[in-house]
């Protein structure tokens, strides 16, 4: 990928502060331009920033920045616009997606005619293509554009500051989005414990789930005993919907190496790691490039920036297991052991890598500690609720119009997420329930959702923050079919140590499916939570500790559900297959033999261009007649 | 480590525990009953199996494993409640889902620990729906079944195996219900073969073929003794049928091997058994060796003797040190009295120059100064001449614990070694036969770091014998990198406490008595808390020393024998024919004797050649005292019977003073003696010069390794047919990159040649032979190892080719 500052031509000299000063004043207005960028502003020269997030990336990004350049290049714009490739812009749904500056035009979903058209059109002649434009349809039926649509306007930026407005391959211009401000801070101008005071104050807490306060942390890890210690920046990321700590590395990977070399500064650490899963190739070489760039730079290494301090971070590339998130688990994976957890305590910021104090903290809690310490604490503690500072950054998920990434302010109701930044439900169904925190979370029903979202009240909810993957379901979801499937998902994924966890969760998955296969019994919604609170209560790391959570609260906010299922017979919501009944529609049959070529259990019967029938004793409800009618004419219900 | 005491409540009770101790030792200290499956206490916690479970009441973390969490000030906890009881219950009962019920048929079954368990707490009663997946059993090794099926996973084997044994067989793969303990891409075990994996499996799981047996748990007695192969004498507990073994253990907490044994020990005892066992006397008659009875014998053997001294020759005797000391003390009181000047020795054994010659001229004594525990917790060790996890395995799992669980370092400078190098920091790969060299070097750096306790008596002179042993010679002489050497030295003079460790063993190249002092010197300026463990080959041999039957070496025996003066020479587990060095002409001493007595278990070369042969009582068919290499006293009980018609040795010696009219001290005046014999005693300590003799390096060629297997030593080892085949067969054994670049694979015939010997072999390539090493096990002399080897512990080249 080529960046902005190849273009420029930067010289790859080592950085002292006066070089990052004169980076700030040269770049600043570039960078402030694009947060401005608003309808009317006066174009001196256009950036047309094409967003490069994972996402947009794999519905084909980079060719669409490719034809702009080459574009550009054919009809001599280059003075007059240049192509910026950044992180993820958050509307993932949209991509690709790509925004205009100054004019703060956003086209979603730009293929390569349309990206030609935008250079000819928007770039060269400055005429807004309005019929492409990124729209929606405010509350009072008005028509919003762009930076007014909800989804972006409810958004407050703060980890995610940087994605989709810089390029994350520069430097020079994550220097002049304040990079590195709060590093010169911590070297200069601050006593290590008066950092610790200032994120004590500001309330973050840890972003990877368990959300423990993060000043709190490095304080322990400060005053541990020991010669050496270390800086560990989970990248895991498991969570099968969630995606910020990849964008964030994707689209802002100098934040986290920022912040990493404060808390190297404040603890007393030399070495840090970064955790990454293999399914994260782009993640892992922009954060290679970024920390190849910030060695070359002086800003990692020996003595930097002049203050005697030194310190370098390593990329440490995991298989891909959920556990291996759970951070004994990652330490032993970093240590070239099985990834496997182990009691705390002692806690990693006792004996952590190797046996030495080690400081863990999440990629997203690793992004909010510059503006922290470049803003103040008051700043920080004035955003979110009593005990829930700050933003969190969300994967929006399932059945809302808008997916992708959001950050909003703690507190926001999950209404607001859900119908605002969200844009309500796809189907036009009922909102049912939100699941969060992915399979070691759970749900909040829909007569929930005024609730302020925050640590607490989630977790009286029996949901939990988790690392913020967010799935909405409509009333077309069945809660036994969701339990189910995120059960099998923390089967599959437990490391097998402790036996509550490998095989009562094996239990539990076999009830859930015996209860969507229709041979449910009485006891065994008992059962599910006799269990379930055994599996929590006794395994030994948070896998197991919150794997019987999707269950344990769908069965309390959607008891009703399982017992249909179980009593009746029936899946409300029409997803159990093996619960529907399946029949045929007289006037839609056209009698083409599709369904009874299909059915695996020869249970449909009737003569060629004539109505057929299946055999309700015969029918396995496996659902195959239903995706082999070419009609429409078999009904499941 | 100390730690300060906190009150914790249990139960409603207030207790005093140390903050930072293992919550479960307090629980259990104060006799409760917590259920653990995956908790050992000789392994770093693993809180695996959730059975510890207790309720935490103070707000912090609800359910706790007792084995992994620490005491800390305010705790409470309840250990009764419903829902600890609960806890145990369910997840006794998720773990018999997964687990092959066959109970009735089970070898464990009674001496199980789920069993048990299940037993003690039941389970819900409510069916859960749960397939079990069928894996098959690993039927590969020779020696020990594994059965997936029955697996807790509770994680011991493959812990022990890491952080006990050092060799990582064994390993966790999978998830989930897939998890699984196997082997490196499941290939056959290919391993020590010690047995901690399956003696600590609480289950079934693991199963020792050569234990396979029908008799449950319940109708073995259980009785413990002393191993009584190597010198570090682990105690074992046997389980007996009918007063047979049907299987060995050790308990964890045992003394002093805290439960590990080594193969030996655990599987070498069917040389008990071996149909070759002498179950009869022997005596010549028309110069062929009849069974005869023992009245016939102990006569024949009596007559002897007399005939000897009427003529004026002399009596000897060349006993094992294995001997025990009540036996020994009788047998030299024999020799005492059939003749003031009879000459009493044992054989050439390996240790006994280092003790007799090595240390005692330093020490005062010929003793250790250090114990293992020392070993266990000083700062730095230095390990040297061999590789304990051949000659003596407990101190290598001594050494791995303390590296692997605490991050203690122990060096290892060795020319030979079997894996314990990978744990050594640092490890100095010795030439051969160089340590006196490498300790003179030592002992000048750490004088001139000023490390050392210059007051010692004879200070001076000895070092001024090493004042040219500069880190420059050292490296010449001993092939090790001056960096290496340098870290060597820091180590050392960073280290408060210093233990040395000098190992012996046959086929060690070397002066061992020669290192024994530079190691006994060193260890003495080095002052205060440091100190040396000498390890003798075989048990005993400390003992049999203060015992004061080795007067006379047994190279003045065989000079007396050869010169023909003795008459009547009296070999008590002694085989110089069949076992000693070449150097020593054992078969021509034998020859030369007017009459010869053999004792031993077995119809040895040395008792083909006798005119009387006494079967004898060995190992733990014996009772009675020996002493271990660092000065303490362990009981020998007999667990059990030798072969009807066999005796113990002072048995046989009694007899033998009876018929010889020597009148022996009763058994009460033995055993006061043998006590009197424990403890470490003082001498008068010095430092003497050292001679440090730089051998000449031999010619171009690989270097020989003959030096003792763990599998197996050579002697009485050679009846265990379970030992001889776990232990490589006769070839000789290759790194890859030799036999690649000697174009030899598996199997093919090489001709190994030095100075005019050779022997034909086949090859065998062997990974965990170092480069340049060619290994030829030693196992007897007749043997392709001891025809090349000449002299012990001369370092021999070896030329290699194809045949
Ligand atoms: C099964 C499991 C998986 C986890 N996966 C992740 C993960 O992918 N990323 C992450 O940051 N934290 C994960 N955690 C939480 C970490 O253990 C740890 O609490 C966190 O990284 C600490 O950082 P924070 O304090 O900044 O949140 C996981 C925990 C468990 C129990
Ligand atoms: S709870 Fe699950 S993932 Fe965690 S240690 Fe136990 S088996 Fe492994
Ligand atoms: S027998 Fe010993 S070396 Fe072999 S696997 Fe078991 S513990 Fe490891
Ligand atoms: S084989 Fe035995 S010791 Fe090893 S994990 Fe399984 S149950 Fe535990
Ligand atoms: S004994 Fe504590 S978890 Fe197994």
């Amino acid at each position: 990928m080529k960046t902005n500052s190849e273009a420029a031509g930067d010289s790859r000299a080592v950085l002292d502060r006066a070089a990052l000063a004169g980076i700030r004043e040269a770049v600043r207005p570039v960078i402030e331009g694009r947060l401005a960028a608003r309808r009317g502003a006066e174009p001196v020269r256009r950036e047309v920033l094409v967003c490069h997030g994972g996402s947009c990336v794999s519905c084909h990004a980079v060719p669409v920045a490719d034809v702009m350049e080459r574009v550009i290049g054919e009809r001599g714009l280059a003075d007059r616009a240049r192509v910026v490739r950044v992180g993820c812009m958050g509307l993932c749904d949209a991509g690709p997606l790509v925004l205009v500056v100054p004019d703060g035009v956003y086209y979603p979903r730009v293929n390569e005619s349309l990206a030609r058209r935008i250079v000819e059109e928007h770039l060269g002649a400055g005429t807004v293509l309005d019929e492409a434009e990124l729209t929606w349809e405010g509350p009072g039926g008005e028509v919003l554009r762009s930076r007014e649509v909800p989804f972006f306007a409810r958004q407050l930026k703060i980890a995610l500051r940087n994605c989709g407005v810089i390029d994350p391959g520069s430097l020079e211009e994550y220097v002049a989005a304040d990079g590195y401000r709060a590093l010169e801070k911590v070297l200069f101008e601050m006593e290590p414990g008066a950092v610790l005071d200032e994120l004590k104050r500001s309330g973050l807490r840890g972003r990877g789930g368990a959300g423990f306060p993060a000043g709190l942390k490095w304080q322990f890890v400060r005053d541990a005993r020991g010669d050496v210690r270390y800086v560990v920046c989970n990248a895991d990321e498991g969570d099968p919907g969630a995606f910020m700590d990849r964008s964030i590395l994707e689209g802002d990977p100098f934040s986290v190496i920022e912040a990493m070399t404060i808390a190297g500064r404040v603890i007393g650490s030399n070495q840090g790691y970064v955790y990454v899963r293999a399914e994260y190739p782009l993640a892992i070489e922009r954060l290679g490039a970024a920390l190849d760039r910030a060695r070359q730079a002086g800003l990692l290494g020996c003595d930097i920036l002049g203050s005697g301090f030194d310190f370098d971070v390593e990329i440490r590339i995991g298989a891909g297991a959920f556990v291996c998130g759970e951070e004994t688990a990652l330490m032993h994976s970093i240590e070239g052991k099985r990834g496997m957890p182990r009691p705390r305590p002692p806690f990693p910021a006792q004996k952590g890598l190797w046996n030495r104090p080690t400081l863990l903290n999440n990629v997203e809690t690793w992004a909010n500690v510059p503006p922290i310490l470049l803003r103040g604490a008051e700043w920080y503690a004035a955003i979110g609720t009593a005990r829930s500072k700050g933003t969190k950054v969300f994967a929006l998920a399932g059945a809302v119009r808008n997916t992708g990434l959001v950050e909003v302010p703690m507190g926001i109701s999950l209404r607001e997420v859900v119908e605002e930044l969200g844009g309500g439900i796809r189907s036009g169904l009922p909102f049912k329930a939100a699941q969060s925190g992915g399979p070691s979370g759970g749900c909040v029903p829909a007569s929930a959702a005024d609730v302020p979202v925050d640590y607490e009240s989630l977790q009286e909810l029996g949901a939990i923050m988790g690392s913020g993957g967010l799935i909405v379901m409509d009333e077309g979801t069945c809660m036994v079919e969701l339990a189910r499937f995120f059960m099998e998902f923390i089967v599959d994924e437990s490391c097998g140590k402790c036996p509550p966890c490998r095989i009562g969760n094996r239990v539990m998955l076999n009830v859930l499916e015996r209860i969507t296969r229709g041979e449910g019994r009485e006891e065994d919604l008992d059962l599910l939570e006799r269990l379930g609170d055994h599996i929590r209560t006794s395994s030994l790391c948070g896998l197991g500790q919150t794997g019987p959570n999707p269950v344990l609260s769908t069965l309390r906010h959607f008891r009703q559900e399982y017992e249909v299922h179980v009593r009746e017979r029936r899946c409300p919501a029409g997803q159990c297959r093996a619960l529907l009944t399946y029949t045929i529609v007289e006037e839609l049959c056209n009698g083409c033999h599709a369904c009874t070529k299909a059915c695996p259990a020869g249970a449909i019967a009737g003569e060629l261009k004539h109505v057929h029938r299946i055999d309700q004793d015969v029918c396995i409800h496996c659902g195959a007649c239903l995706n082999a009618c070419p009609t429409g004419a078999i009904e499941a219900r | 480590m100390d730690r300060r005491m906190v009150t914790i409540t249990v139960n409603g009770r207030e207790v005093t525990a140390p903050a930072g101790g293992r919550l479960l030792d307090v629980l259990r200290g104060l006799g409760l009953d917590i259920p653990t499956l995956c908790h050992d206490d000789r392994l770093t916690p693993y809180g695996g199996c959730r059975l510890c479970v207790v309720e935490r009441k103070d707000g912090r973390g609800g359910m706790v494993p007792a084995c992994s969490t620490p005491v800390q000030r305010g705790m409470v906890v309840e250990t009764r409640t419903p829902a600890v009881v609960a806890a145990r219950q369910n997840n006794l009962q998720l773990l018999l889902l997964d687990h092959r019920m066959e109970c009735p048929v089970c070898e464990r079954s009674g001496d199980c620990r789920l069993q048990e368990l299940v037993y003690l707490y039941g389970t819900p009663e409510e069916r859960l729906p749960f397939e079990r997946a069928e894996r098959p059993r690993d039927e590969s090794s020779p020696v020990i079944v594994r059965d997936p099926e029955k697996c807790i996973l509770c994680g011991k084997c493959v812990r022990l195996c890491d952080e006990v044994q050092g060799v990582a067989e064994i390993g966790l793969v999978g998830r989930g219900l897939d998890a699984a303990v196997t082997t490196l891409l499941g290939r056959p075990l290919d391993c020590e073969f010690c047995g901690q994996c399956v003696n600590a499996c609480p289950v079934g799981a693991l199963i020792a073929r050569p234990f396979a047996t029908e008799v449950p748990a319940w109708l073995r007695e259980r009785r413990t003794t002393v191993c009584s192969w190597c010198s570090c004498g682990c105690e074992l507990e046997a389980e007996l049928y009918e007063g047979r073994i049907v299987r060995v253990t050790a308990r964890p907490g045992s003394e002093p091997n805290d439960g590990m044994l080594c193969v030996k020990g655990w599987l070498g005892w069917d040389v008990l058994e071996s149909p070759e066992r002498l179950t009869r006397p022997l005596v010549r008659r028309e110069g062929r060796l009849v069974e005869a009875s023992w009245e016939e014998a102990l006569g024949a053997a009596a007559a002897g003797l007399a005939r000897a001294m009427e003529t004026g020759r002399e009596a000897a005797v060349l006993a094992t040190p294995r001997l025990l000391i009540e036996d020994a003390l009788l047998l030299r009181r024999l020799m005492e009295g059939v003749q003031g000047t009879a000459r009493t020795g044992i054989g050439p054994e390996a240790g006994l120059e280092a003790l007799a010659s090595g240390v005692a001229p330093v020490f005062g004594q010929p003793a250790s100064t250090a114990t293992l525990e020392d070993v266990d917790a000083a700062d730095m060790v230095l390990v040297l001449r061999g590789d304990p996890g051949r000659t003596h395995p407990l101190v290598k799992n001594v050494l791995v614990r303390r590296t692997r669980q605490r991050g203690l370092p122990f060096a290892l400078a060795a020319a030979f070694t079997a894996g314990l190098e990978r744990h050594a920091a640092p490890f100095l790969h010795l030439r051969p036969g160089t340590e006196t060299a490498l300790l003179a070097f030592l002992g000048r750096a750490l004088d001139l770091e000023g490390r050392l306790d210059r007051t010692v008596e004879g200070f001076g002179a000895w070092r001024e014998s090493v004042e040219r042993c500069t880190a420059e010679w050292a490296a010449g002489v001993t092939g090790v990198p001056e960096a290496t050497l340098a870290r060597l030295a820091e180590a050392l003079s960073a280290a408060r406490k210093v233990s040395l460790v000098l190992v012996t063993g046959r086929g060690i190249p070397g002066n061992e008595a020669a290192a024994a002092r530079a190691a006994a010197c060193l260890s003495v300026a080095l002052g205060e808390g440091s100190g040396l463990l000498v390890l003798p080959e075989k048990s005993n041999l400390v003992g049999c020393l203060r015992t004061g039957l080795a007067r006379d070496r047994a190279a003045d025996v065989l000079e007396a024998a050869l010169a023909g003066r003795v008459g009547w020479l009296y070999l008590v587990g002694q085989d110089p024919a069949g076992a000693w060095p070449r150097s020593m002409p054992g078969r021509e001493a034998l020859e030369s004797a007017e009459f010869v007595v053999v004792q031993d278990a077995f119809l040895t070369e040395t008792a083909r050649a006798a005119d009387v042969v006494l079967p004898a009582a060995i190992l733990i068919e014996r009772e009675g005292t020996g002493i271990g290499p660092e000065g303490t006293l362990r009981t020998y009980h007999r667990i059990v019977a030798p072969p009807a018609g066999v005796l113990q040795d002072g048995v046989i010696v009694r007899e033998l003073a009876r018929l010889a009219g020597v009148r022996l001290p009763g058994p009460e005046i033995v055993a006061a003696e043998t006590a009197a014999l424990a403890g470490a005693r003082g001498g008068p300590v010095r430092l003497a010069a050292l001679e440090v003799t730089v051998a000449e390096p031999p010619g171009e060629g690989f270097l020989l390794d003959p030096s003792p297997q763990v599998f197996h030593s050579g002697s009485t080892t050679t009846h265990s047919a379970r030992l001889t085949g776990l232990s490589p067969g006769i070839a000789v054994r290759m790194a890859p990159a030799d036999a690649e670049a000697a174009g030899l694979g598996n199997g093919d015939a090489v001709r190994l040649v030095t100075d005019g010997r050779e022997v034909l072999l086949r090859a065998r390539i062997d990974r965990r032979v170092r480069p340049g090493t060619l290994l030829v096990p030693w196992r007897n002399r007749e043997d392709a190892a001891s025809r090349l080897v000449g002299e012990d512990g001369v370092w021999i080249s070896v030329q290699l080719r194809r045949s």
